[in-house]
């Protein structure tokens, strides 16, 4: 009945600006005998003017004709309503017709019985315009004026009222003997109305029918988010974040719904507007010394400007992910950046600066209390005679600031944003530092009277990397990196000899100050983003839409290490690394929207999409270097440059998919998506090159039922089912192939002379396929009390299968394992998710909303063919071969798998369990998965201060502390390394074995008070060239509640074996720092 | 409306257009993907090398060689406190008390059987050249060293698992021969081969020669009892006598001359592995690395580990004072250490007294817990000699015999004794005895001769030398009681088949007692 247009809200939050849009706007209209709606249509179309009329105040299929020339609108819309009891009001762009007074069409007053009048107010006091008011029952109807007001003829048998506007909570109210209504609508909280990203388009979120979770500025963690993932942790239930390590720009494991798999590949796929990028790592390896590892691997959308994020989709289950086939079984983030919008121009500034800190030291021997201590036999360990903290010589505050600036605007035809950003996040460990300069720019453009619509957008980035050495587990080797050996070095050591140079006492017992300082390992990224699309609506509802990306990034790693360090094998070292990745994207695809009947309505979507990935990599390591002031990486030509190490390596991909997509929706209460994807992958054997993933979801809107309604405290309730097959693509390249080559085992040597040997490399696999995981979620959205309490509770359970695995090969064959989809193997992970918000407070002076998470997660192994598969490479001395993780069968993937410890006998040496032969039982002995995680955020406002205030916790989760497994004993306080306090006191007998046991397994439970932030909005309305300003402090990770000894209970460094991923281990991982900010938001 | 009409069509058509745009063939980039490589007999060369490649996992110290040492009273590597124990691998190889899971049993598992497998490509793809001499010569060697890896496969696990050199669907599962079947078809293809292989006259002891064949098979008989139960003495003795009596080789006056770094060929080898230093062979023993103190380093010998030493029952066994076996001093001006035995004070290259890490004085000495040992416990050995200027300290720099003329004169002198001819092996032993006295050192000719005896010399002959295990089980000693290792039981004489082995090859059948 009603034609009521959404613009029409949007617009009118506009109205500042404009005001005199309607005289600048001059139209020409040569009409003949047309429809007055087509008239209008005319209006909207050469100009930005949107016109709102009710049906029973106009007949809008009343012909009429109408020549004007550059004749201002006012002029047009009289001459066209001179005979008709119909006015018009202009404010801005809006036109809104109105029925003309008794009065005006009259001329004279006359009061009609049943005629009432009203105001409407949003909560704050402010009138409403365009607000619907109808008499329920009937056909009559009107809208509010500009200043929230209307009067109404109540015909015969109208009784109740009813006002609707986009954005706020319906009313209803008797008539009775009443004449004057001042009605004061309240702001929807649940925002029903809400537009979700879904695969290849958007979604409201009432229509959805399967698990996800949107993240929007709102809810993000901000405050030194370098990256769009940290801004995700904790926020989404089922979705288990762990930040790897404290290093700035370090790499985060990201597991959606459980690790669904038994290698890496386990990250979930995200799409940058649209655009799928390759989850391949594109951080160069460091430095090839011994001792320096490769570092951790960084995460692939650090490249983001957390600030440019619009908003945040998690896709969690298969009726969601299905869209994207064989790249969903590990759930998708679509992230969205900002656009501009129509109508506001606007600038904006965001800025801030922070400090942080090691949250809390380990709790080492001082220099006296080492001096102090006397072996059994009374002797003294070495003493140098100097004290030093070497914690305090490598940890430091680190200073991080950041700026982004922002414009961004638009017509009804083109809108654009763009920004910059500088982010400079120094480390605590002295020298790390991570440099990021950014820039965005969106445009989209409207053309062929609005049916063409063109987006473009580029992102950019430059990033430097400075790092220490700090290694990931192994690779450091008993020497130590440099956390290692700041943790291990005698106190006493002195850092400098007398003459200046460092004091190295040993190869194995190197100087953290000189690895320091002595180290330059710089790494540039750069990165570029671009994506252009096309939207064209051929006919009504049916839209074609051609998208194209492009996504490259170029990395460097440079890497001195300096001839002073006397643990190198020959002079001074340099290392040039380079990293090269493109992704190729092109997409087709169409839509359809069409309503059969009144309670039948559909939409299709068929599409076509072939990306393309190439990477290529080189690696230069010269030594020999005796120059002193040059970077040696700046002229290899110095070092010992014939006998370089060099390699390089390359290898592209290609994916060609087919997908489909029907939503179904009966009454707009019974809602059925189907999706299908044919997805095609060059990696795939050649028997498998295409697979199929289907999915089927229902969900019933239970709260728009008959019967449901009347209720007033149940304001949403939503049932939703889905199923569906996914599939995961992250597999190696090139294992459905024989590979023949050479490797250095393999070449001969005769007479003097090595000569190559061609050897088989690779036993090929021709069947190798996808892994393929179904999942099936059941879930339920509700909103009580109008919504002030609302969540969402999802149980899903999900099976992998087709398992894809490096087994032995059935020797002797060409190699000695086999890359297989196990056929029998299963890796199950059921869950619960619940979320909970509730606005506690909400009126005009304070507003609180409190919000909880949960999820539980239930990972087990079955049919697994082989009795264990090991992995968790144990590091240090007296570690070699110890793997201390398991994957087996009836236990969950991350298993922890040892001898148990019973403590230690009288002489001071470990006691374990024994079995009857008395031999140590090896036995399961913990797990580095949650049995659940959980997180509590508070948001308080109060006037103009807001506090707000984020918790996240695991529990029931494990990690092994390797760090204490090498360092913290007995025996090596004797051999003079520095130890915990701990030790001091302990029992054990120095000569006592570091054998891995469950005494080096932790309870890693924890509970952490991620954030906190105060901010202060000023008032801003007197001044006229500012639009809002913030200023604020956060604290980041100020407390951690948890039993575990080592830095951080949050923590996995990478320990695979055979690419089998490990989990919860901890060894001399980068310390999370304790942060402090202060930051100002403006905008103009 | 047509405007509208050619649209849709359009789009229609650019929607699947793209529709076999790509077959979505695999394009590598960075390797060879074979056919034309391997296919090629221009590369002829490159297709034998690998399984000679492969004889270099064998004298790797932690794959085969600690299996056939570290098992017996030869080696024993302690757990010094945070040192060493890497997951009990060490005290389970000591004590016998492993099991099939043993991680050096899987990769000594793979390693052997990736040397049958590179044996058979190289058998499969030389065979589909035009065949000539060369061709011929390459495929009798590749068929003695895929003998010889069967051999050692056989003597460690007693079952192997086999494939035709043609099976090349690496899907199916291989047949597995049982013990005896293995020995007599390793005899066969030996026997098939010898006549057409090449002579150490003409190819050197690098390849494989009719020599290295007789040498084998010698072997192979030696132990023949041990395999089948069935003792084949005259025909061990036949081909010591084809190897002794061809005049090609002899006895070194010089004992330690096979075990300096630049040593390559030398009259007493007949099968060796040629290692070097100076470039990367994918493997390198590091034979003085892993037992030498942290304190004893020298040139650019920087990383030492304190790992491997000889038990006390080993080194009571010594004649130390006449036995130039026992110590040798030529390379103390270059390391500060000798080679032979290391016990008591140690002293850096200039003469100083080393000291352990917690200041106490460096000295050897014989006792030893195996679960927790001092840094200074056990006695060190040094057989090959280090090149202090190498750049590669984890290579190693000598060339490493693997069967040598002194072995062959006491394998002769083994099978005479066991069958009754205890004067002919008497002799044989003396002359061995003969050649290793030196100025001043006189080691006595024994008068009579015992299997104990024999079993002494073998240990003072070739102790270190990857042949511990399977002389021990031969003799009957290897379950028996010796320092840190009680008496064991007799199904310890051979490995388990590894976990990994099993879970794939349904018709291997573990052995009893695991």
């Amino acid at each position: 009945m009603m034609r009521l247009s959404l613009f029409f809200f949007l617009a009118g939050t506009f109205t500042v600006l404009g005001e005199s849009y309607s005289q600048g706007t001059r139209l020409s209209l040569n009409l003949d005998k047309v429809t007055i709606k087509q008239v209008f249509n005319e209006i909207e179309r050469n100009s930005e003017f949107i016109i709102v009329y009710s049906d029973d105040i106009l007949d809008v299929s009343e012909e009429v004709s109408m020549q004007v020339k550059d004749s201002p609108v006012e002029r047009i819309l009289d001459q066209l309503f001179a005979s008709s009891p119909v006015g018009y009001q202009i404010k801005d762009r809006q036109i809104v017709i109105t029925r003309k007074t008794q009065n005006e069409i009259l001329g004279i007053i006359q009061q009609p019985v049943n005629q009432i009048s009203g105001k409407v107010f949003d909560e704050k006091g402010d009138p409403l315009p365009g607000v619907s008011v109808a008499v329920k029952g009937t056909t009559t109807g009107t809208i509010t004026d500009f200043n929230g007001s209307f009067k109404l003829v109540i015909p015969e048998g109208g009784e109740v009222l009813q006002f609707s506007f986009v954005g706020f909570r319906p009313q209803e109210i008797n008539v009775g003997s009443q004449k004057v209504f001042n009605v004061k609508l309240a702001e929807d909280i649940m925002e029903l109305e809400e537009i979700v990203a879904v695969g290849y388009g958007i979604q409201r979120k009432s229509d959805l029918t399967g698990a996800t979770s949107r993240l929007t500025e709102e809810n993000m963690n901000k405050a030194i988010a370098t990256s769009p993932i940290e801004m995700m942790q904790g926020r989404v239930s089922g979705v288990n974040i762990i930040q790897n390590n404290g290093e700035p720009g370090s790499g985060m494991s990201v597991r959606i719904r459980g690790s669904n798999s038994i290698r890496s590949g386990q990250e979930p796929l995200y799409v940058i507007d649209g655009i799928p990028l390759d989850n391949a790592d594109v951080t160069p390896t460091g430095g090839s010394a011994a001792g320096y590892g490769s570092g951790a691997e960084k995460n692939p959308i650090s490249f983001l400007n957390a600030e440019d994020i619009e908003s945040i989709d998690i896709l969690k289950d298969a009726s969601s992910t299905a869209i994207y086939g064989a790249r969903g079984a590990n759930g998708v983030v679509i992230i969205t950046t900002k656009k501009g919008k129509q109508g506001r121009s606007s600038i904006s500034y965001d800025g801030y600066t922070g400090v942080s800190q090691i949250r809390e030291k380990l709790d080492l021997l001082s220099a006296e209390e080492f001096r102090s201590y006397a072996k059994a036999d009374g002797s003294k360990l070495l003493d140098l005679g100097a004290s030093v903290d070497w914690q305090d010589e490598i940890y430091s505050t680190g200073i991080t600031q950041s700026h982004n600036l922002s414009f961004s605007g638009g017509t009804e035809n083109f809108t654009y944003h763009a920004s910059v950003g500088y982010l400079d996040q120094e480390g605590i460990v002295k020298s790390t530092e991570q440099e990021k300069l950014n820039g965005k720019i969106n445009v989209t453009q409207k053309a062929f009277d609005g049916r063409l619509n063109l987006t473009g957008s580029l992102i950019a980035s430059h990033i430097i990397d400075n790092r220490a050495p700090i290694t990931e587990a192994s690779g450091s080797g008993y020497e130590g990196d440099l956390i290692l050996t700041a943790l291990k070095t005698n106190p006493t050591y002195p850092i400098f000899n007398e003459d200046g140079s460092y004091y190295q006492h040993a190869k194995d017992q190197r100087n953290a100050v000189a690895m320091l300082n002595l180290v330059d390992d710089e790494a540039l990224t750069d990165r570029i983003l671009a994506n252009i699309s096309a939207e064209y609506e051929i006919i009504k509802n049916l839209k074609y839409k051609l998208n194209v990306g492009f996504d490259r990034t170029v990395a460097e790693r440079r890497v001195n290490q300096d001839k002073q360090l006397t643990y190198l094998a020959n002079k001074g070292e340099a290392d040039i690394n380079t990293v090269n990745a493109n992704n190729r994207l092109i997409e087709n695809y169409m839509t359809y929207l069409t309503k059969i009947g009144a309670d039948h309505s559909f939409n299709f979507l068929a599409g076509h999409a072939y990306q393309f990935f190439k990477v290529s990599g080189t690696e230069t390591n010269v030594n020999g270097f005796e120059v002193d002031d040059i970077k040696y990486t700046d002229n290899l030509q110095y070092g010992n440059f014939s006998t370089a190490d060099v390699s390089s390596f390359a290898y592209e991909r290609e994916l060609q998919s087919f997908f489909g997509r029907v939503n179904y929706g009966y009454k707009d209460k019974y809602l059925f998506t189907f999706t299908g994807r044919f997805d095609g992958s060059s990696k795939f054997g050649e028997n498998k090159k295409y697979g199929f993933f289907p999915s089927a979801a229902f969900a019933w809107r239970i709260s728009d039922e008959e019967f449901m309604k009347g209720d007033g405290k149940l304001s949403n309730l939503k049932f939703r089912l889905g199923w569906g097959l996914t599939g995961n693509q992250e597999i190696p390249d090139k294992i459905s192939l024989l590979a023949v080559g050479t490797t250095p085992s393999a070449n001969g040597y005769f007479d003097g002379n090595l000569t190559p040997g061609i050897t088989f490399l690779r036993t090929p696999n021709p069947d190798i396929q996808w892994e393929t995981t179904v999942q099936t979620n059941i879930g339920i959205d509700f909103g009580f009390f109008d919504n002030r309490l609302y969540g969402t509770l999802d149980v899903f359970n999900k099976k992998t299968k087709d398992v894809l695995l490096e087994v032995p090969a059935k020797a002797p064959s060409a190699t000695q394992t086999q890359w297989q989809n196990v056929p029998d193997l299963e890796i199950k992970n059921n869950g619960v998710e619940l979320g909970m918000s509730g606005m506690l407070i909400n009126n005009k002076t304070a507003s609180w909303e409190l919000g909880f998470n949960i999820s539980y997660i239930k990972n087990e192994v079955q049919n697994l063919p082989v009795k264990l598969i090991e992995t968790g490479n144990a590091s240090g001395q007296g570690l070699s071969d110890t793997r201390v993780q398991v994957i087996t069968n009836g236990e969950p993937v991350g298993t922890f798998y040892g001898m148990v410890w019973e403590g230690f006998d009288d002489d001071g040496m470990s006691v374990y369990k024994m079995d009857e032969n008395d031999v140590a039982v090896k036995e399961p002995i913990g797990s580095a998965l949650p049995d659940y995680t959980y997180s509590i955020n508070s948001k308080f406002r109060y006037k103009r201060f807001d506090v707000s205030m984020f918790w996240y916790g695991s529990q029931g989760n494990e990690v092994y502390n390797n760090t204490a497994n090498t360092l913290f004993l007995k025996g090596p306080l004797d051999k003079g390394n520095n130890v915990i306090k701990e030790v001091l006191h302990s029992d054990e007998n120095p000569e006592n074995s570091n054998a891995f046991s469950s005494r080096f397994i932790e309870d890693a439970s924890f509970l952490r008070l991620s954030n906190v932030t105060l901010g202060y909005s000023f008032n801003v309305e007197s001044i006229k060239w500012l639009e809002s300003a913030r200023i604020y402090v956060t604290g980041n990770n100020l407390l951690l509640f948890t039993d575990y000894s080592g830095y951080d209970p949050e923590v996995n460094v990478a320990a695979d074996q055979n690419g089998v991923p490990s989990m919860g281990i901890d060894y001399t991982a980068y310390p999370k720092p304790r942060t402090f900010t202060f930051g100002v938001n403006l905008q103009f | 409306m047509i405007h509208n009409k050619l649209i849709i069509y359009l789009s229609v058509l650019g929607l699947f257009s793209a529709f076999g745009c790509t077959d979505l063939e695999e394009n590598v980039l960075d390797e060879q993907l074979g056919g034309d490589l391997i296919n090629n007999p221009a590369n002829i060369e490159s297709l034998i090398n690998p399984p000679y490649g492969s004889l270099r996992r064998t004298i790797e110290w932690y794959d085969y060689w600690a299996l056939q040492e570290v098992s017996t009273d030869e080696v024993i590597v302690p757990t010094r406190g945070t040192d060493w124990y890497d997951n009990g691998a060490w005290m389970e190889l000591h004590r016998h008390t492993w099991t099939s899971d043993h991680v050096r049993m899987k990769n000594v598992w793979d390693a052997l059987n990736q040397g049958v497998s590179r044996a058979n490509t190289a058998i499969y793809y030389i065979g589909q050249f035009a065949q000539n001499a060369t061709s011929e010569q390459y495929i009798n060697e590749a068929r003695f060293l895929r003998a010889y890896f069967m051999y050692l496969i056989n003597d460690l696990f007693g079952q192997v698992p086999f494939r035709e050199a043609d099976d090349l669907d690496f899907s199916t599962t291989p047949m597995v021969m049982d013990r005896r079947t293995a020995a007599d078809f390793i005899i066969e293809e030996i026997t098939a081969v010898m006549p057409k292989l090449k002579t150490k006259a003409e190819v050197g002891s690098e390849r494989v020669t009719v020599e290295a064949a007789h040498a084998l098979l010698a072997k192979i008989y030696l132990n023949y009892e041990v395999y089948t139960g069935e003792a084949k003495w005259a025909d061990a003795i036949a081909h010591c006598n084809d190897l002794i009596n061809a005049g090609v080789f002899t006895v070194a006056d010089d004992y330690w001359t096979m075990f300096q770094k630049d040593v390559a060929e030398h009259s007493e080898f007949i099968f060796r592995v040629p290692m070097d230093d100076t470039v990367d062979m994918g493997s390198g023993s590091v034979w003085v690395n892993f037992t030498l103190h942290y304190a004893q380093v020298f040139g650019n010998i920087t990383s030492t580990w304190n790992g491997p030493s000889t038990t006390k029952t080993f080194f009571e066994t010594w004649d130390m004072v006449n036995d130039v076996r026992f110590y040798d001093g030529r390379i103390k001006n270059q390391t500060g250490f000798n080679q032979g035995f290391l016990h008591g004070q140690q002293y850096g290259l200039d003469g100083t007294a080393l000291k352990q890490r917690n200041g106490q004085p460096l000295i050897f000495v014989p006792e030893i817990n195996l679960s927790s040992a001092p840094e200074n416990a056990g006695i060190r050995v040094v057989k090959f000699a280090p090149n202090p200027a190498t750049e590669r300290q984890f290579s190693s720099p000598n060339d490493v015999p693997i069967m040598r003329i002194s072995d062959i004169y006491l394998i002769r002198a083994e099978a005479k004794l066991r069958n009754n001819d205890a004067s002919g092996a008497l002799a044989d032993i003396n002359f061995i005895r003969s050649k290793r006295s030196a100025a001043g050192k006189t080691l006595p000719a024994l008068t009579s001769v015992t299997l104990d005896d024999i079993l002494k010399e073998r240990g003072y002959e070739l102790y270190w030398e990857g042949l511990r295990r399977q002389d021990l089980i031969r003799f009957g000693k290897f379950t028996e009681a010796y320092q840190e290792k009680p008496v064991t039981d007799a199904s310890k004489q051979l490995f388990p088949l590894p976990t990994s082995a099993t879970d794939v090859n349904e018709n291997l059948k573990q052995n009893p007692g695991y």
